[in-house]
Parts: C-alpha cells; sequence; structure tokens
C-alpha cells in the first residue's frame, strides 16, 4: 500500500494530460485571451514561452473544453516531411478524392480550403512549431489566408523563434501570447492545489513560505522544473516515511530534503 | 530510493560548505569589531592621560633661574596631588646651598638681654645677643651678624609672594623654611615659624622666631603680640608686660593694650 507521499510523488509526473493542468491565477487570463482569440477574425494566433511554462498543456486543455464547441485539431508532435503534415491535414479536411490520389498536391489543398469557407471553421493547434521548415511554415501562413482554418502555433521563446515570428508573421493580423514562469505565489498555489486534487492538504499545509521561497530559488518558477524537484522531494520523503531506521526521526518536509533532492537534480552542488 | 546514502553524504558536506561564509563574515565582524574596541580605548587613554597633565605653578619658572623667594597663592582645594609633590621637591632644590641650621637654635640662659627697646632693630647689640653667640662661634659657615645688622637697617624692598607650605608642621618642613629665611630674609617665613612653634608650645623658639620677624619688620603687630605671648608662656611676664606697654605706647595697638589689660 502506498504511503501518502508516494502517492504525493506521482502527482508532479510532468504529463500534459488535462487531468494535470492547474488553473492559477496567473493562467486564467492566459487562457481567456486565447480562447477569445479564437472568436475574432485572426488567421494565426502565436502562443510563445520558455519550455515548461505550460505551452502543450494549455493547448491540450483548450482542445478538450473547446472540442464540443469547435472543430479543434491538436497535434502536440511536430510533423518530420511535409508530406506526412499534408496528409493528415487532409484528414481533416476528409476528402476522400485527396486521399486516394497518395499524392497531395498543395494548390489543390489550398483550393479545398478556399471552399470550405463560411461553410467549416477549422482550428488547428500546433505544438512544437519552431521544430517546423521555414518553407512549411510558409505555407501554413498560406492555408491560414483561406480563412477556413485557424492556426494556433506554439514557439519555444530563444532568439531564433523571436526571428521566425518576426519574419513569418509580421504581415498578418497577429495574437501574439506570451506564457511566462510564475512567481513564487504561483508556485505556491500549484503545489497547493496539485496536492489538493487528491486530497493530500495536510502535505501543502506543511510546506512553509520559507521552504517554498527555496524551492524557487531552483525551479525560478518553472513548472516543468518545479515537477521534477517536488517529485524528487516526495521521493525522499516516501523513503524515510518507509524505512523503519529513519521512520522515528521523520517529520515531513525539510529544509535538508529539499536541499538534497536539489543536489540530486543537480540545481546544487557540493 | 538506492542512493539515499551517498545523498546523504553530499548533503552533509553541502550544508558545511554553505556556512562557511557565515563563518567567515562572523570572524570578519567580530575582528572588525575588536580593532574599533581597541582603537576607541588607545584614544580615551590618551585622552585621559592628557587631562592628568597639570599645569605647574608660576614658581618653577622663577626659582631656578633667580635668587628670589617666589611665592604661590595657596589654593586649597586646586592644588593636586601632582602639583604639592612637584612643589615640595622645587622647595628642596631650592633650599639646598643654604646652610644647615642647628638642631637647638636657642638655649636661653640669660633671657634678659633679648629684652628689645624701639624701635627694636636700631638698639639690639647682636654681637651681644646671647642666642647668636654660641651660634656664630660654633657654625663658622654662618655669615657674620654685621652683614645681618646691616640688612636689617636696610629695609628690602621685594615682590610680595606668599608662600605657604602646605605640610609645614613637619620638623624638616620647618627646617627647611628657616634656612630660606637665612637666605632671603623674609619675614613671612620668620613670622610663619613664629606661630608654629608657638602652636607647638615650643615657646623658646616661638620667641626667637618672632623677634627675628621685628628685626626684619619692627611694624608687624602680630610678631610683637607672639613675642610677648611667647614671654608670658616662658614666665617672664614682667617683660612681657614691658614691651607690651612700649608698644602699644608707640603703636597705639588695640590688641597690645588688650593683652596688657588681661596681665
Amino acid at each position: 500500500m502506498k504511503n501518502k507521499y508516494e502517492i504525493a510523488k506521482d502527482i508532479f509526473i510532468d504529463s500534459i494530460d488535462v487531468d494535470a493542468y492547474i488553473e492559477l491565477d496567473s493562467t486564467i487570463p492566459v487562457y481567456e485571451t486565447l480562447v477569445a482569440s479564437l472568436a475574432k477574425p485572426l488567421k494565426m494566433v502565436l502562443l510563445f514561452g520558455k519550455p515548461g511554462t505550460g505551452k502543450s498543456i494549455l493547448l491540450n486543455t483548450l482542445m478538450t473544453r473547446l472540442q464540443n464547441q469547435k472543430e479543434i485539431y491538436y497535434f502536440d508532435t511536430p510533423f518530420s516531411t511535409e508530406k506526412e503534415f499534408f496528409f493528415k491535414f487532409s484528414l481533416i479536411l476528409r476528402d476522400k478524392e485527396l486521399v486516394r490520389k497518395g499524392e497531395i498536391d498543395f494548390s489543390d489543398l489550398i483550393g479545398l480550403c478556399r471552399e470550405l469557407y463560411g461553410k467549416r471553421e477549422i482550428v488547428i493547434l500546433l505544438d512544437e512549431a519552431q521544430m517546423y521548415t521555414s518553407e512549411l511554415m510558409e505555407k501554413i501562413r498560406l492555408l491560414a489566408d483561406t480563412r477556413s482554418i485557424k492556426f494556433v502555433l506554439t514557439l519555444h521563446k530563444t532568439e531564433n523563434e523571436d526571428l521566425i515570428a518576426k519574419e513569418h508573421f509580421t504581415t498578418r493580423i497577429w495574437e501574439i501570447i506570451e506564457l511566462k514562469n510564475g512567481t513564487p505565489e504561483d508556485q505556491m498555489q500549484y503545489i497547493h492545489k496539485k496536492l489538493a486534487k487528491k486530497n493530500l492538504s495536510d502535505i501543502s499545509e506543511s510546506i512553509t513560505i520559507k521552504q517554498n521561497k527555496l524551492m524557487y530559488q531552483f525551479t525560478k518558477g518553472n513548472y516543468r522544473e518545479c515537477n521534477k524537484l517536488m517529485f524528487t522531494v516526495f521521493e525522499i520523503c516516501a523513503y524515510y516515511n518507509k524505512d523503519e531506521v529513519s521512520k522515528s526521526n521523520f517529520d515531513g518536509i525539510t529544509t535538508r530534503i529539499i536541499e538534497m533532492a536539489a543536489l540530486k537534480l543537480g540545481y546544487i552542488h557540493a | 530510493m538506492h542512493d539515499i546514502k551517498s545523498l546523504e553524504k553530499e548533503w552533509k558536506r553541502y550544508n558545511k560548505n554553505k556556512r562557511k561564509p557565515f563563518y567567515f563574515l562572523v570572524l570578519l565582524l567580530g575582528a572588525i569589531g575588536g580593532a574599533i574596541f581597541f582603537y576607541t580605548k588607545q584614544t580615551a587613554i590618551t585622552i585621559n592621560d592628557s587631562k592628568k597633565t597639570v599645569p605647574l605653578p608660576s614658581i618653577i619658572k622663577e626659582v631656578p633661574t633667580t635668587q628670589k623667594v617666589a611665592t604661590i597663592k595657596n589654593k586649597t582645594n586646586v592644588v593636586s596631588k601632582a602639583v604639592n609633590e612637584s612643589y615640595n621637591l622645587l622647595l628642596n632644590h631650592s633650599i639646598l646651598d643654604l646652610e644647615l641650621e642647628k638642631k637647638e637654635i636657642l638655649e636661653d640662659k640669660n633671657s634678659a638681654g633679648m629684652i628689645p627697646t624701639l624701635p627694636v632693630v636700631h638698639d639690639i647689640p647682636l654681637i651681644d645677643d646671647p642666642v647668636h653667640k654660641s651660634n656664630t662661634k660654633s657654625n663658622s659657615k654662618k655669615k657674620p651678624l654685621i652683614k645681618v645688622q646691616k640688612n636689617v637697617h636696610a629695609k628690602v624692598k621685594r615682590k610680595k609672594k606668599q608662600l605657604k607650605i602646605l605640610k609645614s608642621s613637619t620638623k624638616l618642613g620647618l627646617k627647611e623654611v628657616a634656612r630660606r629665611f637665612k637666605r632671603y630674609r623674609n619675614v613671612e617665613d620668620a613670622l610663619f615659624l613664629a606661630k608654629t612653634y608657638y602652636k607647638q608650645g615650643k615657646y623658646l623658639k616661638s620667641e626667637y622666631w618672632a623677634l627675628e620677624t621685628n628685626k626684619v619688620d619692627s611694624h608687624i603687630e602680630e610678631s610683637w603680640i607672639l613675642f610677648a605671648k611667647s614671654k608670658i608662656k616662658l614666665g617672664q611676664k614682667r617683660e612681657a608686660m614691658s614691651i607690651l606697654k612700649k608698644y602699644s605706647q608707640q603703636s597705639h595697638s588695640k590688641k597690645a593694650k588688650k593683652l596688657l589689660l588681661k596681665l
């Protein structure tokens, strides 16, 4: 039987499942802006931020919540070739003729999309768009110009990705949404809500502000790093709670345990 | 978690290294605090030392260079111990070259010869003075009395500066005053000795010093009264009355008349 620390450890396994999505005071406005932008006559929406800020989980959550209202599709893995992309795209369009041909002509695809204007409004969520080639990105832009397809792209925020955004999309009507790392308060809220979902509020309440600040020093407010750190912290706690020798001295999450987790993950060094 | 032991060891090393800057800071602050404390202490000592230095009286400047007797006004509450010591030292130095006085100044065998007549200075045959006879014979180092007589006639005009020895009751102190009088002929020294010996009950000596005072300055009432009193104490009442009579007739001294009436 798992002890509570083992259950808590599993909560912080990094995942983009909708169940893992936590609404925070800082992320709610971002979600609402994204939903509102889909209602606008915008061709493309750019969602960018550092890795681990919650872009993927946000898109997944968006798709899950809007799938009954809109024709929305989420591609979490980037396509390795253009052919693969167009094949998948054609399946969305449900054009049997295109599929039967085996080869997809881009101009045919454009023509098909123009015919769908006013009849269907398709939203395509493309994650890790920084992986796409510039030619593919150009074709995506052209598909968006048909106004029957709305694309939501996520990009990692680096110097290069900023450049891509500027070159390809400056002439389009854009909604640019940035996701940032959380504040210490956001992190505290994130941990509390995660644990509360599994009825482990007693553990969350034992974490002091000082301990949270210490963890923030390591994670810098990044949710992926926070998941990693909390997973390791609860892994150590689970061991001490289980081990007969150390069980009597074990008193929950301490600064020592947090520092041990940070040492293991390489945030600090002896 | 299989690597917990190594992780614990690693954490101990980390914890130890984490505290190093703190210990260093504590040591540094301690060193700075100690340096400041030491510096302020040194400064305080320097200030205290400078305060202890008391300006010496003016006599220090005058005595070594001049042969005049410098006197200092006695401020009883002001003179510190250091000043007393320095003063006594200076006093000793200033009278070193004076002739030593005999232990017993007077043996009055024939006190009749001591009765002065006014004006005292002129009529006293000092050569026949029994008091000085023995002294002159025995102590060749003393200056001749003729010189003393001459000096008595002339009124020495000197700057009067009060010199009062604080510990004058000591034998050594009195001797030093006597030595000084021999050299400088200061009436105040002689009067002081007369008073002191009278207080001590040494009436023979007080009589002698009162007479010495009168020799230098015959207008000092106190020395005449003291002379008469000493005579009375020595049992020479008639002589005392005679002196007082003559003195009161000439000076119209109220004190002399009062004392005479008492007798």
